[in-house]
């Protein structure tokens, strides 16, 4: 039952005589100041908060003096209080937080971060909403904590987040609306159009995030959220009022809930505002920076656990690398059970240096056990790991089931699941869930848990947007919600604007080919794709023989699955994209375009001393590159043309 | 394949029926052959225009929604001309679009209207289906903003056949902008023509054609037990509609009454064209010397031709990324441009199937063709205006045009296709011109209400039914079965 303020007030009376049931005593409401401000270390990014005479939190955000958000709502209404007005103000902290993380996989390597913290307490009698902010270079984040003030483990009902996002008039936003995958149910998989919308256009449509706008001149943020596993919460899109101004409502094409049972002490998932020039925004790590100081995840019973079980979970049998991948090419050609098709791949991988092969769906057909563990030794025999396909919904849908599953697939020595369908496609069981509700969260993490203690590494496919999992479950090395080859109508207005969106947020499993599937977007686009998307586990998506012996096989050998550096080049919204990224020594370019294009690329970012570049520019037609090589220092520039719908990538190594 | 029964249709056409208005039904005036004209117009608009010094309109970020059954390889390159539109319409016009696969387009789309639920403002559809939107009331035409905008609209600037149906029977009105045409089109393997024509030049009738065949496939098996002449796909929904159609339009068949829509297929010469439209396309399969194996479905056909088992592959003009990029997949060391100049040619199913080469029928390609229409749930004027102002470009921007047909759609504009630029462009002048000779020869399925009971369960049917069989014994009752249910149902609905 839902007990709103007026009926506290009406017990009002009753209350004070029940001093040990109300507010902690230390918490007397601070009447000095309703207003608090904070700023990133380097001063660029402001948050300022404020309670109003209708103890209404407010927020607005700025950088570099460009609003970034103005005024703008804060709260969560529940059963048991309006944690959104009516509030009293407890308290303020302001801390400052430093540290340095080690990625496995990602766009950096080792990632700085460096934050102020302002929380703020706020009540409503019993129960408090402390409102979390942080200040980065980059953005700004913030999140709620809900607690009583008997530290209690009660559930509560969440009725609605009323967290809003203010955008400056007139704003030029990059959104994908929810439109349902199928033509015949509520299912969303992060897979539709990025399409350009002014901000008062935006009414009457269900907003995915990541969420792109421009706040001014090369000032842009993009909005989303962190942490959303394991936060006992739901997946949450974007709708606008008439003004254009967002608010947090619950993802559609989840379960029927509209309401949500959370247990107390409650932290809700991080809302994000990668804020600042382009160059900021591709370079961010902060959906998986906001995290904080935090280790990977280990069970309950870690210290229980012999050394060598609990060597597990320093992850680092996690191995980043290409995979090879049969489905897109032969699909409805040759099945995924045509076991000299997936020998071939083997052979593939192992040839070009790739971690793994995939088998995807409908690989278990009419499976001989025996069949699958020659296949999975003469795989492994040949350094190439195996990674199987299986349904989120149909194969995993209890706890049960999923152990049982994935114990049968580490005995065969599969190292890995490309789970796919959370989204509630195809499928067969009676589960009542799918995508991002809470239950599907729930199985999101007890996948991640279950195949880090198998020691196996996951790609989500049918998925949510990545939310910074990598964090905690390094092993998740690869997700989809993206756009990618599965279609093979992908345009270009797409994979330009892809790496400014989708890629700023996590692993995105494109699956780049290396001929195109249609003249529509070149090889030399193919080829930029693999850099300017990054993935921990990259899906190679085309024939054998188009990687084997060709111009373009050196780069796919030596192509990196994980970065230690990322650098945006330039590019815009309209037009192209050029990405820069280090592995080690070598320094690997992709750049795409919509319209022919030249540009100039200038190696100032290359250290001291002489490189050799090789370069793979759009050749003749769409199907061929152009391979040149020459020597370059960091005083260098070279002219690329790109041709339309092209790209071009260069990898530049030491000498 | 499409296997739909006149019961489903049935179900279908009730649905609609329990819509506002009956598409059966012409609204006042219109339809049925009458040529009417509307005097109790059903849709409305609000607002006013803007215009700046010069006369041109002001929009400002008037987002217009456009839902397309374009969903093959060609909805990539719609997406590319939507994509350019809206960089040089920024601040002014945005166009957003979703895709509904043709099975089933009209009720989605007619679903969508009714209820003004996610409701497209354009319809960009095949223009078979327009007629019953009408007729419904579900679309509007385009002739008030034209003139608000000052655009110089005429059917005359359109390809004949096309545009003869493009006001849906009613008069004076501007229901339809027609886009392009598609049929089924012919590519062909060159280094093979060449071993068997001497100058590599194509056959020019039917009898030429089967020579040929008969003559290529001779020889090739000498070397090559899997050639057959012919990669002719025949399980999927475009061999019923566009190789059969064909065949009845080079035959002389009249698919249905325009007065009545009611169809008349045993009346005696219609039924002779019929069983002539049949048998054309039996000689391919079961004849002395097949030169085709029914029953092939499309991943055969395509494997046949990129493995240079097949001289001729039937296929869809939209498909040609894919063939040109599945042939070289087989033949590794040929740029895609190599592949395009000297080894895929193309051509077209004018006189393959005509059984009397002196008829002007002969020369005939039925197909289908996109156009555009307004859904009357656009009432705001500026929408309506950016509605306008999109298919305006669509239709006589020569640069779209060139885009369009490199998409495998040959335009249906007078303004584009009489362009240089046009006829110059490579795709046009190797590809897109030898599809269609003459545009003017392209034929529809017109203007009827009761296009799915007519085609779908009715003309596509019986060749669904026949062509299984090796013999015409079965033509002639099988064929007035299948009439009576259409007309049963006809006199139904």
């Amino acid at each position: 039952m839902k007990i709103k303020n007026c009926l506290l007030l009406s017990l009002g009376l009753l209350s004070i005589g029940l001093v040990s049931c109300g507010p902690k005593e230390s918490d007397n409401p601070v009447k000095e100041t309703n207003k608090w401000s904070i700023s990133s270390p380097d001063n660029k990014v402001n948050i300022e908060v404020n309670l109003n005479n209708d103890g209404e939190i407010h927020y607005s955000v700025k950088k570099n003096n460009t609003a970034i958000v103005e005024d703008s709502k804060l709260g969560i209404d529940s059963d048991v209080a309006n944690l959104h007005s009516g509030l009293t103000f407890v308290e303020k902290k302001e801390s400052t937080l430093n540290f340095e993380y080690e990625a496995i996989s990602g766009k950096e390597s080792l990632v700085k971060s460096s934050s102020n913290e302002l929380r703020l307490t706020f009540r409503e009698y019993y129960y408090y909403i402390d409102v979390v902010f942080r200040a980065y270079s980059d953005g700004y984040a913030f999140r709620y904590e809900i607690y009583k003030n008997d530290d209690s483990n009660e559930e509560i009902i969440i009725l609605d987040e009323l967290t809003e996002f203010n955008l400056p008039d007139k704003s030029a936003t990059y959104a994908m609306p929810y439109v349902s995958s199928t033509s015949n149910g509520d299912t969303f998989s992060y897979e539709d159009y990025y399409n350009y919308r002014r901000s008062d256009r935006l009414q009457d449509l269900k907003i995915s995030m990541p969420f792109l706008y421009e706040a001014g001149n090369d000032m842009y943020s993009l909005i989303t959220e962190s942490e959303l596993i394991g936060s006992n919460y739901i997946g949450s899109f974007l709708e606008s009022d008439e003004n254009g101004t967002l608010k947090t409502i619950p993802a559609p094409a989840g379960g029927s809930d509209t309401t949500y049972n959370v247990p107390l002490p409650f932290k809700s998932p991080w809302r994000i505002g990668i804020s600042g020039s382009l160059k900021e925004i591709v370079e961010s790590n902060l959906v998986e920076e906001v995290y904080g100081d935090v280790e990977y995840w280990k069970p309950d019973n870690y210290d229980e656990l012999t050394k060598e079980e609990q060597e597990i979970y320093n992850y680092d049998w996690v191995t980043p690398g290409v995979s090879a991948w049969s489905w897109l090419v032969y699909n409805g050609v040759r099945g995924q059970n045509d076991w000299d098709l997936q020998y071939e791949y083997v052979d593939l991988a192992s040839e070009m240096g790739w971690k793994r092969t995939i088998l995807d769906g409908g690989w278990d057909t009419a499976l001989n056990p025996s069949t699958l563990t020659e296949f999975v030794n003469y795989a492994n025999s040949k350094g190439v790991k195996v990674m199987v396909w299986c349904h989120a919904l149909n194969k995993f849908d209890t706890y049960e089931k999923r152990v049982s599953q994935l114990d049968q697939y580490a005995r065969f020595g599969i190292e890995g699941i490309k789970v796919d369908f959370f989204d509630g496609q195809e499928k067969t069981t009676n589960a009542t869930f799918q995508m991002e509700d809470q239950e599907t969260l729930e199985l999101y993490e007890s996948l991640y848990q279950l195949c880090a203690e198998r020691k196996m590494v996951v790609n989500c496919h049918g998925s949510n947007k990545p939310t910074g999992e990598r964090r905690i479950y390094p092993n998740v090395i690869n997700r989809e919600a993206i756009r990618g080859n599965e279609f093979k109508t992908i345009n270009t207005s797409q994979t330009t604007l892809l790496p400014f969106i989708r890629g700023v947020v996590g692993p995105s499993d494109f699956t780049p080919v290396s001929k195109p599937l249609r003249s529509g977007i070149t090889m030399g686009q193919q080829i930029a794709l693999c850099i300017l998307l990054e993935s921990g586990s990259p899906s190679m998506a085309d024939y054998s023989e188009n990687y084997l012996n060709q111009p373009t096989t050196e780069f796919y050998k030596n192509l990196p699955a994980s970065w230690d550096e990322t650098l945006f080049i330039g590019g815009d919204l309209e037009s192209h994209c050029v990405i820069a990224r280090r592995k080690g020594s070598e320094w690997w370019l992709g750049g795409n375009t919509i319209d022919e294009m030249d540009i100039n690329i200038n190696f100032d970012f290359l250290g001291e001393g002489k490189f050799k570049a090789y370069i793979y520019e759009d050749g003749e037609d769409a199907s061929s590159v152009n391979v040149k090589e020459t020597e370059i220092t960091k005083e260098s520039n070279i002219d690329i043309k790109m041709k339309e719908n092209g790209g071009f990538a260069i990898r530049i190594v030491r000498e | 394949m499409k296997k739909r029964t006149i019961l489903i249709c049935g179900l279908l056409a009730l649905t609609l029926a329990s819509c506002d208005t009956n598409p059966y039904d012409d609204p006042i005036g219109g339809g049925g052959g009458n040529n009417g004209s509307i005097t109790d117009p059903w849709w409305t608009t609000e607002g006013e225009l803007a215009f700046d010094g010069d006369g041109n309109v002001v929009l400002d970020e008037v987002d217009i929604h456009i839902t397309t059954v374009v969903n093959g390889d060609d909805y990539a390159k719609f997406q590319d001309i939507v994509s350019d539109f809206n960089r040089e319409y920024r601040g002014q016009i945005n166009v957003t679009t979703d895709t509904v696969n043709q099975v089933g387009f009209e009720q989605a789309v007619a679903n969508r209207i009714n209820q003004n639920s996610n409701a497209p403002d354009l319809i960009m559809s095949h223009q078979k289906g327009h007629k019953s939107f009408a007729n419904s009331k579900l679309i509007q035409p385009f002739n008030e903003i034209f003139d608000e905008l000052n655009i110089d609209f005429s059917y005359d600037n359109f390809a004949s056949n096309i545009s003869s149906y493009a006001n849906l029977d009613y008069e004076d009105y501007y229901f339809d902008v027609p886009i392009d045409a598609q049929s089924m089109v012919i590519y062909y393997n060159k280094d093979i023509l060449k071993k068997y024509s001497e100058d590599g030049s194509l056959p020019t009738n039917r009898e030429e054609f089967f020579a040929l065949c008969r003559e290529a496939q001779e020889g090739e098996r000498k070397t090559n037990k899997s050639f057959n002449a012919v990669a002719l796909n025949t399980e999927e929904e475009f061999f019923f509609w566009y190789i059969w159609g064909t065949a009845l339009a080079q035959n002389g068949a009249t698919f249905y009454n325009p007065e009545t829509y009611k169809v008349e297929w045993t009346e005696p010469n219609n039924l002779q064209a019929f069983k002539n439209a049949l048998n054309s396309i039996r000689e391919f399969f079961y004849s002395d010397e097949p030169i085709s194996i029914y029953g092939q479905n499309l991943d055969s056909t395509n494997n046949a031709f990129f493995n240079d088992n097949a001289l001729f592959l039937f296929s869809l003009p939209w498909s040609a990324d894919t063939i040109f990029l599945g042939y070289g997949q087989n033949h590794s060391g040929l740029s895609e441009s190599q592949i395009k100049e000297e080894k895929i040619g193309a051509f077209n199913t004018s006189r393959m199937f005509a059984l009397d080469q002196s008829s002007p029928n002969a020369t005939k390609i039925y197909g289908d063709s996109h156009a555009f229409a307004l859904s009357k749930t656009v009432t705001d004027i500026n929408k309506k205006a950016a509605c306008a102002i999109f298919v305006n470009y669509f239709t006589n921007n020569v640069d779209v045009g060139i885009d369009w047909a490199e998409a495998g759609h040959i335009s249906v504009s007078n303004a584009i296709s009489s362009n240089k630029e046009y006829q110059d462009s490579f795709f046009v002048d190797n590809y897109i011109n030898n599809f269609y000779p003459n545009i003017n020869d392209f034929v529809t399925a017109g203007n009827t209400p009761y296009f799915d009971v007519t085609f779908d369960d009715g003309v596509y049917a019986i060749a669904n039914t026949l062509l299984r069989e090796e013999t015409d014994r079965k033509d002639a009752s099988t064929i007035a079965s299948i009439q009576t249910d259409v007309n049963d149902l006809i006199d139904m609905l």
